[in-house]
């Protein structure tokens, strides 16, 4: 069982998935057992009862539906957020990773 | 960078929230999700599709003899062909399953309403085959052994009851055509209506509410009995209604009074165009275009891809046969080849001719999503959102793509696609090969080209640019 459960979001859970592998060899580097895995938007009701995330991330391309998200994400109790552009873009691991760490931590 | 920030901030304010407001309704949400389901259907069913019709004259009769082209063309019809049907249940369920309740029943009371709406008939085979523009009878080759109006001359010739009988409907059987892309917008509606007013219901408290004692799987059950209920016994006056008062059924009107009007005007150049413009407008504010117009068009796309899909089934693949230029092909493999924006054009610029070290980097990450028609590094790291220096080719290269593919199409150049329906992650020229024929394939290559052509010279700049700011800040840095 993992550490931590970081969940990722986006529109068919495709570009995500990109993300997702480099933030599994950031967390690797750093010696961390998180399970991280990226879905579509429309999978999060069924994620927060089957694998109860500890943190939910949102691409910046569905930023638009933060609002609905976010009230989802409040009633399981998961902190979320929408992912800064340029670390999508760039796909920089690290930076989500720490990301979602301060999330987390909060 | 002042007057784009002010039009960025009117778009962002005024034109954006009531769109997004919209994308974000319910209907729409049990729309774009419920299509899902119809998905992996559609994409066995062309596999099956190119069985039953490969485009190899030798091959292709070669299968028809050995009666192997009549199997997988049931595959097909049952997969693809009944597409309304995995409409019908996919929206209806995804739109109670956001509500929070149990879905299924949601799902099968819209398939069961979807049948209950229509005619349970197909017309007589007699009909078509008879009189002059009449198909006549064929043998199993497709060839016409006896003609149509030597059949009238026969069928003449009975009693004038018995003329009746033989050409009537036949009753007790579903019409395929209706599960297929004719009943479409139908079933959205039928999908997201019952939807609706199950979840309405249900929160409303109309359920039957047996005692403690009752087991929780045997209380279940009842649960749905009430709103399916009503569903029901409402869909069944409104069937009578349609067929009492103006002798058709709530299909035939949809599809005539709707459907078609809608699916001619996207399947109209400037339906094209329009729907290739707005995709990389909204991803220029950060939003996801193909996402949303992917949502919006699909129910009058995807129906003409299935038009051409039968037409293909049936060798009868051309303009002049009703094919349509605009499916959801056409907007899967050509308005976003290589992602949003078709930026592949930029992949070959950073890749072999970028200079500074930001736009060579994100090439190296772009490229392998790149072939398959993923984008997001370039949108988010390049940027290309509220990006000015690459606008005007990432709002051109769609629309000029659109424009020209329309027209080689027209122009017979190209033909039509076929309607088989390639996974939106097939990498290009293998989807066009596979969605058009080899013409295709060699079109799609020429896209990938005109991509690199109108984005080269905006990315020069935009490179030069950041390689100004890159020295400026080595030379800051020393």
């Amino acid at each position: 069982m993992a550490e931590k459960i970081i969940m990722l979001a986006c529109s068919a859970g495709m570009s995500t998935s990109l993300l997702v592998s480099k933030m599994q060899a950031a967390a690797k580097e750093k010696g961390k057992d998180y399970e991280i895995f990226a879905k579509s938007t429309a999978d999060i009701d069924q994620e927060f009862k089957t694998n109860t995330p500890d943190v939910l991330l949102l691409g910046p391309q569905v930023a638009y539906m933060k609002d609905t998200v976010q009230k989802k994400a409040d009633s399981a109790g998961v902190p979320m957020d929408v992912i800064n552009m340029a670390d999508y873009g760039m796909m920089n691991g690290e930076n989500v990773l720490k990301f979602a760490e301060e999330l987390m931590s909060r | 960078m002042a007057k784009s920030n002010n039009f960025g901030d009117f778009i962002n304010k005024k034109v954006l929230p009531p769109i997004m407001k919209f994308v974000n309704t319910k209907p729409i949400t049990a729309l774009k999700d419920g299509m899902v389901y119809a998905l992996p259907f559609i994409i066995i069913g062309s596999i099956f599709l190119i069985l039953s019709n490969i485009p190899i004259p030798a091959v292709a009769s070669a299968l028809k003899a050995s009666g192997w082209s009549a199997f997988f063309s049931q595959a097909y019809t049952t997969s693809f062909g009944f597409i309304s049907i995995w409409a019908a249940v996919g929206i209806a369920y995804v739109y109670v399953r956001n509500e929070g309740y149990e879905a299924l029943p949601a799902g099968l009371t819209s398939l069961s309403s979807f049948l209950l709406l229509q005619f349970l008939q197909v017309d007589n085979p007699l009909v078509g085959a008879m009189g002059k523009s009449g198909t006549g009878i064929t043998d199993v080759a497709g060839n016409v052994v006896y003609s149509g109006a030597k059949l009238s001359q026969q069928i003449d010739k009975l009693p004038h009851v018995v003329q009746t009988y033989l050409t009537s409907p036949v009753t007790g059987v579903i019409n395929n055509t209706w599960l297929g892309g004719q009943g479409m917008i139908a079933a959205i509606i039928i999908g997201i209506l019952v939807g609706w007013s199950y979840s309405a219901m249900m929160r409303a408290g109309w359920k039957i509410t047996l005692p403690e004692q009752v087991p929780a799987n045997v209380a279940n059950q009842f649960t749905a009995m009430i709103p399916a209920g009503v569903i029901l016994t409402v869909s069944m006056l409104i069937y009578a209604f349609f067929k009492g008062v103006m002798s058709t059924d709530l299909l035939q009107l949809i599809y005539k009074l709707l459907q078609a009007p809608l699916q001619g005007l996207s399947d109209s150049l400037g339906g094209a165009l329009i729907i290739a413009f707005l995709v990389p407008f909204f991803w220029f504010f950060g939003v996801h275009g193909g996402l949303i117009m992917g949502a919006i068009t699909s129910g009058l796309l995807i129906p003409n891809t299935f038009d051409n899909a039968n037409l293909y089934q049936h060798n009868q693949l051309s303009l002049a046969n009703g094919a349509h230029i605009v499916t959801n092909e056409f907007y899967n493999n050509f308005i976003n080849l290589t992602g949003s924006g078709i930026t592949i054009g930029l992949v070959i610029f950073t890749l072999y001719a970028a200079k500074s070290v930001q736009l060579k980097s994100i090439g190296k990450i772009e490229f392998i999503p790149a072939l398959f028609n993923i984008n997001e590094p370039f949108l988010f790291g390049l940027p290309l959102v509220m990006n000015p220096f690459l606008a005007i080719p990432f709002f051109l290269t769609p629309v000029i793509v659109a424009l020209t593919t329309y027209l080689v199409i027209y122009f017979g150049i190209v033909p039509p696609l076929n309607g088989v329906a390639a996974p939106w992650t097939t990498p290009p020229i293998i989807s066009g090969f596979l969605i058009g024929g080899w013409k295709m394939a060699i079109w799609q290559a020429i896209v990938l080209v005109m991509s690199t052509g109108i984005y080269f010279p905006f990315a020069k700049k935009y490179d030069n640019y950041l390689l100004a700011q890159e020295q400026e800040k080595a030379a800051k840095g020393k």
